[in-house]
């Protein structure tokens, strides 16, 4: 019948396309991601070498690194103490008393490994053979290469942390990415590494006080020099005081000078502060995080709304009685530093965890100079403005005169005494060259100058890395409230001068090793 | 000639056999008959085959049939899916009626396997199967609950107490680590020939589908079995065929369903007044001072939740086209409050066949219809860890009329929120529209009918629309007044299938020996897009942090691949079966990307020799052993081997100078990454006594997986993040399962079954690649880690010290090598996992005349869970509020801050437990209205009834040391079912 022979025929057509076509869709399995882009196309162009620098930035800048680095540089001395004890369990920093397994030391460890392996993934897109197989002229060539040594300059910053804080930490090459662990340094071998690097990236760095807002230049990396000799001896055991004032020289030479008003240091505008500031991170209140300077600015216990720009105190962070009595009165009718909120605030901390035991501090504030708030462009109405100096040029005046007090060659007692009374000049009279507040040569001694560091930069994130150089953060020499969980203060183990290597990269990594923790 | 057409259509057979009995009517006799059932019911569709010829035939609407068969044969064969085949030999016979018997686990059921079907009796490999006549017992709502305990090594995981959530599911004790990212657990599920992939957001896919449209779950347990589905089997396949239309006349089916669903048990904290006594004694150091309210937030944010469901199915056949067609509706609101979830399916399945059944079609087409409003389920722990002494709401209008922590309001992220408020002011939901379905055509060629073609179309297409909404008095989001996101859509999804394997099949009477063969190819291509939108504040301003970067994001996956199968029998008693598949995955580099997955397997029906076969005493006794390589790709993400460069968020941007960028950052990959290969072996002997009374298996295997894939922690300074999905080394499970089934009484009136199974599985990481001789492990997380010689995921932990009263001393860990610091070198390897060693089903079922009752039960043994409570005054004084504590804190007392108890081996507990899982009551009226067919069913039923165990945590099943849990309710449900 002619229906079922239609039927048949058409069946057999179609089972033997059915089984020709077996096409193999093999060319659907290779896919790609709809947004992401590969190397090639990020590093194609200059901007994009750009872009991918500042990103690198933007990454610590806005991670929880500046907030836990001044937690550990601060909660460990008489600075500070926390209500809170946040970042999983910091009590341990002001009791001096963590171990190896504290949460707390893991994300400072973690953020700058974590810069440092994107800083190397850069270095390894920007070697000579990689531009040149992308094709750049010789002026884009010049560019990048610059961009490359601020990357290499971060990565350099990030290993100073890590010496400074964990002694012999991993050190991650470019060619360990993607393919081996890293190895341990011991830390003199990580002191001449960072030397040498700083060195190495300095003539391509821009001149000093050319480069834009945020980038380092020549001076950012002589300031992380003369900080790194200062402190050489606590790392390599040598003294390097005479490079220290080598290279404070060179910053003072290159034409910077004290802004007239110390309360203008930690405004919402003091991208202003070009006279002062050297390297700095900068926040703009239209990106969230909550471990910027809005942290500074919010976490001073008791400070209104009115003072700080913002909406109100945490209550989180105040100060033992040992640093409003480094001042002359706890307030500033004479020295102006001494920014003190007092109000409701008892000078002696009773408890840890009470915030209005222990004065607090008005530094950080998210107004302009003329005292007024800054318009929040946010949804959030807490985020700042306040960029944080990595490096100012008091502490370049500081570095110089404690290098000649420990006998360094290159300065003088009396260029170091007029610098000291510059900082004094205008920490009375909103003017550095105001002799209000002089001290003579007698009063200037190595005691005095870790005091006036004290007065001039308490809550930057310093403190710790000077009593250590000073040998007070552990022993007997010194002690302020609830040092080593006493009331009173007690000693602790020397090893608390270091901090350990936490044992999840321990666990990992089998080249760490650790000792006395 | 419409009616010659019609009459074609409906009776080919008839023309067939008119237009053969012409030219060989000398040497042909013809045989008639009705095939019925056991209910006396006609059986129309049943397959007849004439034994040793190529004939075939199939009963009409009245269950007539009209076979010509040469004289010389005499053994006639009837099939149908879901009852036990009949061999019948005429002797003289020209009229043959034949019985036909639901199957009960009968052996000669005929069961679904990888592409095609398979008698019972004839598997190769470790297979179980529950058909619909074994759940309608107990009414539910879960397709998963279905196969609850009835299968020996094989685990229900209900993965949450949440409206509309699925379970999981674990086959022999999962063959791969499923931590984040690493793949998964979960067997491939096929339904109706279409595997289908999770659903990552939304309730798990089974619960999608209409419980009472389930003919039949397959689980292929060894890698014999599910070898065919390579690169996708390492855990196992459960094939799921829904009910199929029937050529009788219309049968419709109506079930109903309510249930009230209570919470089981509350975690134990603190009461007001034992607050209020703690906080004296903490004095000036509470962050907030106790108020005077006595609040039970657990009382506050539970409640007894109502679900109803209907189910209306209609099957029967249109002129010759057979139809099964249904639609359900179900509403359940959640025990934690506003939680609540609606699904609406239908689903269509017509089974056509032309040609004279050369060419024979099914349609399945399923759609549903979601809608849910999702309760936070961080709720749950807010309501634990939230001041009991402070009421729920205030007089203040501001935050919504709630007490909330308004001194934090410049960044309530620092605060716990009131959990009545994150349940009552958050207004969370989404809507999904799914359908899924395919055509498979099976078609014998008209020169061969021995070769089949068979293949299989099939998609599966959703999309979603969510939206979020708070109002600007919600304090959580006061910072930005409110918030509001409506994603239209938020998700659509696009997965495509297409199959097409071609079957051969001959019968060598020469040598007793027959064989069948299927080659084929697959293809599926996952596309899902995500789309992203900008969020709102309550009065509409745009919140400008949160405009997304990209409007939307692809992720796709695809697999291609190539499966052959040999099966061969000998004499009726040793089979052999062998089968290879090709697979590649575009989740895995192109070095990589192609893993070829074969298997073996050998049966002998020991039954079948002459010294078995006239036994009464052994019904059945089959020896198999098999081998096989499967994959495992499911679960992994989609580019992970390609390095990329992610955009961060528009408000993540950087400034220098006066510019602004927006920032890049590269994303952790493995170039190297590559197939998870299992190599199973294992060998099974299945058993009956007594004319099948007493049935049983014992399985024995081993299973080696190479190549294990986990995401681990790396050192920092290797990559981009600090842990990586690696492949890592090789793990084994080892293990013995056991299952007996005894139908202790059957009688007219009487009818008795039980069963029960037993798994005992050991696992072991064997090998590690990638690590160091002086390295512990490679760790998934801060306690777990993966050693070789133990278990996967083993707790590495410290010993607790206690005191002489056996109170833990506080931070005080075990010095074990005595160099006076506590630190990782004191920690032990514990060799306590989270995964059972043993697992225990028992259930049993009662009838007598009209009334049913049954149970079932089930117990893991063996298994570990980390459970730490909130136990420190800490809570109180140390942070930025003062939280609620558990009453275990009366046991331990802790109070600072501590470094090592997250550590301790103090909070490892045995979970093991015994569960009893559910009871029912059934009553069937039977028929209700006389001289019609209508009857009624009716039950009612427990879930959850009990469970039976030391563990102090919230579930010692489910747990896993999460504290944000939805706690599994027990359920009261009362059902009706309808039927004519």
């Amino acid at each position: 019948m002619i229906f079922n022979k239609y039927i048949i025929k058409s069946k057999l057509w179609l089972s033997l396309a059915l089984i020709a076509g077996f096409s193999a869709c093999t060319d659907d399995l290779v896919k790609t991601p709809t947004n992401d882009l590969t190397a090639e196309i990020q590093f194609k162009t200059v901007d994009g070498y750009k872009q991918s620098m500042a990103s690198i930035y933007s990454n610590m800048i806005y991670s929880k690194f500046l907030r836990s680095y001044w937690g550990m540089q601060e909660y460990t001395t008489d600075e500070a103490v926390s209500t809170w004890n946040d970042d999983g369990g910091n009590a341990v920093f002001h009791q001096l008393a963590w171990s190896a397994d504290a949460p707390c030391i893991d994300s400072v460890y973690a953020g700058t490994l974590k810069t440092i392996t994107y800083c190397n993934n850069y270095i390894n897109e920007s070697t000579n053979a990689k531009i040149t197989s992308r094709g750049f002229s010789d002026s884009e060539t010049t560019q990048i290469k610059q961009y490359t040594a601020e990357v290499r300059y971060l990565r350099a910053y990030c290993f100073w942390v890590l010496m400074d804080l964990y002694g012999n930490p991993p050190f991650p090459t470019p060619d360990d990415l993607g393919f081996s662990s890293p190895k341990q340094i011991q830390r003199a071998d990580l002191f001449t590494f960072i030397e040498t690097e700083l060195k190495d990236i300095e003539p391509q760095l821009a001149s000093p006080r050319t480069n834009e807002w945020g980038r380092p230049d020549k001076a950012a990396a002589w300031a992380l020099l003369s900080r790194m000799y200062l402190n050489g001896k606590v790392y390599t055991g040598t003294d390097y005081y005479t490079q220290a004032i080598t290279y404070c020289k060179n910053i003072i030479n290159a034409g910077y000078s004290l802004e007239s008003h110390y309360k203008w240091l930690m405004l919402g505008d003091n991208n202003k502060n070009t006279n002062e500031f050297i390297f700095t991170f900068n926040y703009n209140n239209t990106n969230e995080t909550w471990n910027g300077t809005n942290f500074f600015a919010l976490g001073a216990a008791g400070v209104p709304a009115s003072i700080n720009g913002l909406s109100g105190s945490w209550n989180n962070f105040r100060m033992t009685e040992q640093i409003p009595a480094l001042f002359p009165t706890a307030d500033t009718t004479v020295d102006k530093r001494a920014q003190f909120y007092t109000t409701g605030q008892n000078l002696k901390v009773a408890n840890v965890t009470v915030s209005t035991d222990g004065y607090s501090a008005f530094k950080y504030r998210n107004v302009d100079r003329r005292d007024s708030s800054i318009l929040q462009n946010n949804s959030f109405n807490n985020l700042s403005d306040i960029d944080f100096p990595v490096f100012r040029l008091a502490e370049i005046y500081l570095t110089y005169a404690e290098a000649v007090l420990r006998g360094g060659a290159g300065g003088d007692a009396a260029t170091a005494l007029s610098y000291i009374n510059k900082l004094r000049g205008r920490a009375y009279a909103n003017n550095p060259a105001s002799t209000l507040g002089n001290i003579t040569a007698s009063n200037l001694t190595l005691d005095f100058i870790l005091d006036e560091k004290a007065r001039e930069m308490y809550w930057e994130a310093q403190r710790r890395t000077d009593l250590v150089r000073y040998n007070r953060l552990t022993t007997a020499d010194y002690l302020w409230a609830w040092k080593g969980n006493a009331l009173a203060g007690k000693a602790v183990d020397s090893k608390y001068n270091l901090f350990p290597i936490p044992t999840s990269d321990l666990l990992a990594n089998p080249n760490l090793h650790q000792t006395n923790y | 000639m419409a009616i010659m057409m019609a009459v074609m259509l409906c009776a080919p057979n008839f023309m067939g056999i008119s237009a053969l009995s012409a030219q060989q009517q000398s040497n042909q006799k013809k045989i008639t008959g009705t095939v019925k059932d056991e209910q006396g019911v006609p059986m129309p569709g049943v397959n007849i085959k004439v034994i040793g010829t190529k004939q075939v035939g199939i009963t009409d609407v009245d269950g007539k049939y009209s076979i010509s068969l040469p004289i010389d044969k005499s053994l006639l064969e009837f099939t149908f899916i879901g009852y036990d085949s009949q061999s019948i030999s005429l002797q003289e016979k020209s009229i043959l009626n034949v019985l036909l018997v639901p199957s009960d686990k009968g052996l000669n059921e005929v069961v679904v396997i990888g592409y095609g079907t398979r008698k019972a009796k004839d598997l190769t490999g470790n297979i179980s199967s529950v058909s619909a006549r074994d759940f309608e017992k107990a009414p539910v709502t879960n397709a998963e609950a279905l196969i609850a305990n009835k299968i020996s090594g094989v685990q229900v995981l209900p993965s949450s107490g949440k409206p509309g959530a699925g379970s999981s599911f674990m086959i022999q004790g999962g063959a791969s680590l499923a931590v984040d990212g690493a793949g998964t657990n979960d067997p491939l599920i096929v339904i109706d020939g279409l595997p289908i992939e999770g659903w990552n957001n939304g309730p798990g896919m089974l619960s999608q589908l209409n419980p009472n449209d389930i003919e039949n779950f397959t689980v292929l347990k060894d890698a014999s079995a599910s070898a065919i589905y390579g690169s996708r089997a390492s855990n196992g396949v459960i094939l799921i065929t829904t009910k199929k239309g029937n050529k009788g006349k219309m049968k419709i089916d109506f079930t109903s369903n309510l249930r009230l669903s209570t919470l089981r048990d509350k975690t134990p904290v603190l009461t007001a007044d034992e607050y209020r006594a703690l906080s004296t004694e903490m004095g000036s150091k509470m962050k907030i001072a106790p108020g005077t309210a006595n609040t039970d937030w657990q009382n506050e944010i539970f409640q007894n939740a109502f679900a109803h469901d209907y189910n209306l199915s209609v099957s029967g056949s249109i002129k010759s086209l057979p139809y099964r067609v249904s639609g359900a509706y179900t509403n359940q609101d959640g025990i934690l409050r506003t939680g609540n979830y609606e699904r609406a399916t239908a689903s269509i399945n017509l089974n056509p066949t032309f040609l004279k059944d050369q060419l024979k079609i099914n349609v399945n087409l399923k759609g549903s219809y979601e809608n849910e409003r999702k309760a936070d389920d961080k709720a749950i722990w807010a309501a634990f860890a939230f001041d009991p002494t402070q009421p729920v709401h205030v007089d203040d209008q501001t935050y919504g009329g709630y007490y909330q922590y308004t001194q934090f309001a410049s960044n309530p992220a620092l605060t716990n929120i009131n959990p009545v408020s994150m349940l009552e002011q958050v207004d969370d939901r989404n809507k999904t529209y799914r359908s899924l379905g395919n055509i498979q055509a099976d078609y014998s060629f008209f020169f061969l009918p021995d070769l089949h073609l068979n293949v299989n179309a099939g998609y599966d297409i959703s999309t979603s629309t969510s939206s979020y909404k708070t109002p600007a008095t919600y304090f959580a989001q006061t910072l930005s007044g409110g918030n509001m996101y409506t994603g239209n859509p938020s998700k659509t999804s696009g997965n495509k299938i297409f199959e097409s394997y071609l079957s051969y099949s001959k019968e060598l009477p020469s040598i007793v020996s027959k064989f069948d063969v299927t080659a084929g190819y697959s293809y599926n291509d996952f596309l899902t897009t995500n789309y992203n939108y900008s969020s709102y504040s309550a009065n509409g301003t745009l919140i400008a942090s949160s405009v997304p970067t990209y409007e939307f994001d692809k992720p796709s996956h695809s697999i291609v691949s190539f499966y052959g199968r040999l099966n061969y029998t000998l004499n009726d008693k040793y089979l052999l079966t062998g089968t290879i598949r090709d697979d590649a995955s575009s989740r895995f580099a192109d070095k990589h990307r192609w893993g070829i997955f074969p298997s073996m397997a050998l049966a002998w029906k020991i039954k079948e020799e002459s010294f078995l076969k006239n036994s009464e005493v052994i019904s059945d006794l089959k020896l198999r052993m098999g081998y096989g390589v499967t994959g495992q790709q499911d679960g992994l993400a989609n580019y992970y081997p390609i390095k990329r460069y992610t955009t961060s968020k528009l408000s993540n941007q950087y400034t220098m100078g006066n510019t602004t960028y927006t920032t890049v950052f590269p994303q952790v990959y493995n170039p190297d990454l590559k197939w998870e290969e299992t190599a199973t072996a294992n060998i099974g002997l299945d058993y009956g006594f007594f004319e099948h009374r007493i049935t049983g298996s014992i399985n024995l295997y081993q299973k080696t997986t190479k190549d294990l894939l986990n995401s681990v922690t790396i050192p920092y300074g290797y990559s981009f993040s600090p842990v990586m999905l690696r492949n890592i080394g090789s793990m084994e499970n080892k293990g013995i399962e056991f299952n007996i089934k005894a139908i202790a009484i059957q009688s007219q009136d009487i009818s008795w079954d039980l069963s029960f199974n037993a798994t005992y599985n050991e696992n072991k990481i064997t090998k590690l690649s990638l690590i160091d001789d002086n390295s512990i492990g490679l760790f998934s997380d801060k306690t777990l880690v993966n050693t070789i010689g133990y278990a996967r995921n083993t707790y590495y932990l410290y010993h607790q010290v206690y005191d002489v009263n056996g109170k833990p001393i506080e931070d005080q860990m075990l010095d074990v090598n005595g160099d006076g610091l506590t630190n990782a070198k004191d920690r032990y390897v514990s060799g306590k996992s989270s995964i059972p060693k043993y697992l225990l089903g028992f259930n049993t079922n009662f009838q007598y005349k009209k009334w049913s009752v049954g149970a079932s039960f089930h117990a893991n043994i063996g298994h570990y869970i980390y459970y730490m409570p909130q136990e420190n005054t800490v809570a109180l004084t140390g942070w930025t509020t003062s939280q609620n504590l558990n009453t275990s804190y009366y046991k331990s007392q802790f109070h600072n801050t501590d470094q090592y108890e997250g550590y301790s081996d103090y909070y490892l507990q045995n979970a093991s437990f015994l569960k009893m899982d559910n009871a029912y009551l059934g009553y069937d009226f039977g028929k209700i209205i006389r001289g019609n067919s209508m009857s009624l069913k009716m039950n009612v039923s427990v879930q959850n009834i009990f469970t039976i165990t030391k563990f102090t945590g919230f579930d010692p099943e489910t747990n896993s040391g999460s504290q944000n849990a939805y706690p599994i309710p027990r359920v009261f449900a009362f059902g009706l079912n309808l039927n004519f």
